[in-house]
Parts: C-alpha cells; sequence; structure tokens
C-alpha cells in the first residue's frame, strides 16, 4: 500500500503535475483501491487549511513584500556596506549577513534571494566579482531564510509535529548562524584566487556609518519586534506575523514614504497567491498523510527503519540522506507532511529531541531549495543575474559542502539548537 | 472574463486586509483595553481558508504552483504538449472530485443545521469556500492549459520557421 501510495505519488510528480495535485491524486487512487470513501476529504482537507497558527503564512509572505517594497532591504544593505565593504570580500559577507538579517523579517528563503539579489548581484559583479559565484553564493545564502526565525517552514513543521513554534524560532538561531559563518569562510577561502581582481570600496568615514545606521534603524527594529512580541510574552508568533505587516505598513507609508497607495491592491494579492501556493499544497499533503497514518503506513515504514539498525547516529544518517535527497525535488511544506508522521516515531524511539528534529530536517530541505534540480533559490537567483541555471548549479557546489558540514554539525550536537531555547527557558 | 479577474481578485484583497486588521484590533484590544476579541480567530480562520483557495486559482492562472517539469522540459515540443495536457487533465479530475464531495459536506452542514462555536455563523457559509473554490480552479486551469499548449504549438511554429530559413 506504501509503495502504491509514493509510486503513484512520484510518477506524478515526475510528468509535470504539479506537486500538491500530485499529492491529491496519489492520495485519492490509493483510498479508492482500499476501499476507503471518499467523502472524508474535503473534511480533511477543510480541517487541516482552518487552524489559526497557519494563518502566520499569508502574514509572514506579505511582511516580507511590504518590507522589500519599503525600502528595508538596500537600506541594510548599505548598513551592511559601510561596516563591512572595504575588506577583502567584503561584498561577500554582506550578501550573507543581509540575508541572515532579512530572513529575520521575511521568513522565506525565495523572498530573502529576490529581495536582497535584486542589489547585490549587480553591486559585486561591478566590484570584479564571478557573476556565477555571486548568484550561487546569493542562492545559497537564501538557506539561511527559513532556519533563521521568523520561518514560514518552522511553523509548519510546529503545526504538524505539535512542538512549541516559540521555542523551535528560537532553536533556529545558532544553527542559522553556523550555516552563515559557512558560507562566509568558503567564500573567503574561494576569493582568496583573485584577489587582484576585486575592487575594495574606500572605508567609510564615521558620519557616513552613522546617517547609514540612522537610516536603516526603522528596518533593524522589526525583527526586534517580531522576537521581543513574542518571547516577551505579548504575542502569539501568528499574531507577532500581522503585527509585521502593519509595522511594515507604517514605515513603508509614513517614514521612507517608499510604499504608494496604489501598490497595496498588487501587494495584497502576490502575498495571498503566495501563500495559497503553500496552503494549497499543506491542503492535499494533508489528505497524504492522513491515509498514512490512518493506513498504517507511517508505522509500518518506521518500524522497518528501526529494523535496519538501532544504532541513533547511523539512523540520524540515514534520515538526512532521505531528506537531502526529497528536499531536491519537493517543497518543504510537502516534505514535512509526507515525512513527519513516518520519522517522528523514529525520532522519539530513539530519544533525540523533536525540536532538534525539526531544526536539522528544516537545514536539509533548506540545502535542497540551493541545489538543482527544483531548487527555487537557484531559480530565483538565475532570473535575477541572467546566469544560466547549469553555470549556478556547479557554482553553488562549494557551499553546498559548507553547508553540509554545518548540518553535520547540527545533527550531532543537539545542544547548537536546545542552548538558546533553554538558556530563556523556554519550554 | 475581466469581471471574473476582478471578483477574484477583489475578494482576495478584501479577506487579508480584514484579517489583518481583526489580527491588530485584538493584539491592540487585549493590551490597552484588557478585552479580547471571542470572534476573531474563527472569523479570520474563514476568510483565510476563502483566502487560500481564491489564492490558489490565480495561482493557477500565473502558473504559480511549484512542480517538477525538469523532465517534461527536456521533451520534443510534440511530446511536450501532451504532458501539458495530462497535467491540466488531471487538475481538473481532482478538483471536480472536490468539488463533489465539497458540495456533499456543505449540504450536510446545511441538513444537521451546524454552527460556528463562537460567532454562531451556519457552519456552511465557511465549508462552502471548498466547492466554489475548486469550481473556480478549474476555470483557471482550463484557461492555463490552453494557454500553455498555445505556447508550446508556436513554439513548434518557430523552430520549423528556423529550419526553412536554414
Amino acid at each position: 500500500m506504501g509503495w502504491i501510495l509514493f509510486g503513484l505519488f512520484f510518477l506524478f510528480l515526475f510528468i509535470g503535475i504539479p506537486i500538491s495535485v500530485s499529492l491529491g491524486i496519489a492520495a485519492i487512487v490509493s483510498l479508492c483501491l482500499f476501499g476507503f470513501p471518499l467523502t472524508m476529504f474535503p473534511a480533511v482537507m477543510y480541517a487541516s487549511l482552518g487552524k489559526f497558527t497557519l494563518l502566520a503564512i499569508p502574514f509572514f509572505v506579505l511582511a516580507g513584500v511590504i518590507m522589500e517594497y519599503a525600502g528595508i532591504s538596500k537600506r541594510l544593505v548599505r548598513l551592511a556596506n559601510v561596516f563591512l565593504g572595504h575588506i577583502t570580500g567584503g561584498l561577500a559577507i554582506v550578501t550573507v549577513v543581509v540575508s541572515c538579517f532579512f530572513a529575520a523579517i521575511s521568513g522565506s528563503g525565495p523572498a530573502t534571494v529576490a529581495a536582497i539579489g535584486t542589489i547585490l548581484i549587480p553591486a559585486m559583479v561591478d566590484s570584479g566579482y564571478d557573476k556565477g559565484f555571486s548568484s550561487a553564493l546569493m542562492a545559497a545564502s537564501g538557506n539561511v531564510g527559513i532556519i533563521i526565525p521568523p520561518s514560514i517552514a518552522f511553523v509548519v513543521f510546529g503545526v504538524l509535529a505539535e512542538v512549541s513554534i516559540g521555542r523551535l524560532f528560537m532553536a533556529g538561531i545558532v544553527p542559522g548562524f553556523i550555516l552563515g559563518l559557512a558560507l562566509i569562510i568558503v567564500s573567503i577561502i574561494l576569493l582568496r584566487k583573485n584577489k587582484g581582481s576585486l575592487k575594495r570600496q574606500p572605508k567609510s568615514s564615521w558620519p557616513d556609518k552613522w546617517s547609514a545606521l540612522k537610516d536603516a534603524f526603522w528596518g533593524l527594529m522589526a525583527p526586534i519586534i517580531i522576537l521581543g512580541g513574542i518571547y516577551g510574552g505579548f504575542v502569539t508568533p501568528t499574531e507577532a506575523a500581522g503585527v509585521a505587516v502593519v509595522y511594515g505598513l507604517f514605515v513603508g507609508f509614513f517614514i521612507y514614504r517608499e510604499i504608494k497607495l496604489r501598490e497595496l491592491w498588487k501587494l495584497l494579492v502576490d502575498a495571498s497567491v503566495g501563500s495559497a501556493v503553500v496552503m494549497f499544497i499543506i491542503a492535499f499533503a494533508s489528505v497524504f498523510a492522513w491515509l498514512l497514518t490512518t493506513g498504517h503506513i507511517a508505522s509500518s515504514m518506521a518500524e522497518k527503519l528501526l529494523s535496519l539498525t538501532e544504532n541513533k547516529y547511523i539512523l540520524l544518517l540515514i534520515m538526512n540522506v532521505i531528506f537531502l535527497i526529497a528536499g531536491c525535488f519537493i517543497d518543504a511544506a510537502s516534505a514535512y507532511f509526507i515525512f513527519v508522521p513516518i520519522m517522528l516515531p523514529v525520532i522519539l524511539e530513539i530519544g533525540v529531541d523533536p525540536i532538534v528534529f525539526g531544526v536539522f530536517m528544516t537545514m536539509n530541505l533548506a540545502i535542497g531549495m540551493a541545489t538543482p534540480p527544483i531548487g527555487l533559490d537557484i531559480f530565483v537567483a538565475s532570473s535575477i543575474s541572467k546566469v544560466p541555471l547549469k553555470d549556478i548549479s556547479i557554482k553553488v557546489i562549494p557551499f553546498i559542502i559548507a553547508s553540509l558540514v554545518a548540518l553535520g554539525l547540527v545533527t550531532y550536537i543537539p545542544a547548537l539548537s536546545l542552548w538558546l531555547p533553554d538558556l530563556m527557558g523556554m519550554k | 472574463m475581466k469581471l471574473l479577474d476582478y471578483f477574484e481578485e477583489l475578494l482576495i484583497v478584501l479577506s487579508l486586509s480584514t484579517m489583518i486588521i481583526i489580527n491588530f484590533g485584538n493584539v491592540v484590544s487585549r493590551y490597552f483595553i484588557h478585552a479580547s476579541w471571542s470572534f476573531s480567530e474563527e472569523l479570520m480562520v474563514i476568510l483565510f481558508v476563502y483566502n487560500s483557495f481564491f489564492g490558489a486559482s490565480i495561482a493557477f492562472k500565473r502558473g504559480a504552483h511549484l512542480g517538477f517539469t525538469v523532465l517534461t522540459d527536456l521533451l520534443p515540443p510534440k511530446f511536450k504538449k501532451i504532458f501539458v495536457f495530462i497535467a491540466g487533465a488531471t487538475t481538473i479530475i481532482l478538483m471536480i472530485l472536490l468539488a463533489k464531495y465539497g458540495m456533499e459536506m456543505v449540504q450536510s452542514q446545511i441538513m444537521f443545521n451546524q454552527k460556528t462555536p463562537a460567532l454562531g455563523l451556519p457552519e456552511w457559509t465557511a465549508g462552502l469556500s471548498v466547492p466554489l473554490g475548486s469550481i473556480l480552479i478549474i476555470i483557471r486551469v482550463i484557461q492555463s492549459t490552453f494557454c500553455e499548449m498555445k505556447l508550446v504549438d508556436y513554439k513548434i511554429e518557430a523552430s520549423a520557421d528556423n529550419e526553412e530559413v536554414q
């Protein structure tokens, strides 16, 4: 039964049917074959969509779009640039640092690549960086986006695995920075070879630094309001996402004055479409996951996995390999719905914290976004820089290797994820 | 079709902006007048489901749904056209099933006169989003599949023209 369900799904996926529809059709054909009534499936779908926590998805997507239109991204770039631009390879560092920071507002990888890439890829190329290198670095930096809070991916995982989203968010911070650091180290090593051809910027003066800091202040406040609101106990993560939208609009309309009233319609439609793509996948993936659990497919697969070996480290390695491969073909939301019902019992059995599981699983899927053949981050980077996908795919390899090292650390050292939330006494 | 476009976008813009206003209003009212709006979550969730279905419909129009098209893109245009058709047809079958069983769900909600817990609204006002959204999506998928097949045709013609020139 499991083979039919998964076989059908991948068959439909590979002949070019959208992921959401592939999940739905595979589940429905299996339901019919195994004599389940079809009448329940709209109710399962509606129940999975109608969750208040998931409202964080349209809110964070909209907040990201608004922050970009409000001109926050370019001010962050300028700020990072006056402090880091004079170092060799400075722009590469700026790319990673700003990505980490923007990710702390938007919660999505491709949104980060789109917002920062349009500014930084041309800037790197002007300063003598290789065009392929710049695009690859940008695509890889987008990864950090779904690990550093707030993160849409963590919201979906938290809802599904029934763990605290606030704790997950906190757990993502240190692994996110480790991933960022790994990318910076690789870029500096790679850039050493053609040091001579890189233009360095003159060191900026203190008044320059001060004015950049003042200008970016309102943007810098955004993550403080979002995360401060959540951890101060003022709002839930979902409410914080909605508050971030209002804050972004306030800054965009009244302070930076870069959003025009007539753009608002387009912003709302675009954000709804972006969120609906994820929600549509969640709707059908939930029917798929329902069948996995109700048909006892998940439990028998978990048993099989546990019968292979009882060694915790080998099991974790197997999971990482499965997630990495899956991440190359499917998006994070569907991966959670397919794999969490199977893997979570195994994780609990071998005594790993579900929070750590959420963090390393998300890192795997993030890496998948920057790997061919369907890495969304690569597509966005390629459409910005006009570098062919093939070239970016090759140039991104060193960054992928660095990310894998970071992934290994996070998987096998649970303290990296748990230290910060434990320090804050979060349950 | 123009009217449909407008109706779709209007519903989306209204639902998302109302969600944001209610959410913000609820947070503000909790801290300043120490009163939560008990209806807020329920209303936002209903709007959210409508927003998701109608947004998914526009996403079909824009071809924004994620999929794995690397393999089918490698095929010669003639064969690619077949797979574009299969993808469209499969999506339509799925949505017809969803519309049919969604309608049954709505009928049973009306029959049992179910009400939402906080607002006391009839449950079917929320459930109706499923069949309504499905029908809209069917229209959009027919539209976009025809467009994409025409695009492939155009590519076939263009490559034929190129060969003649050479």
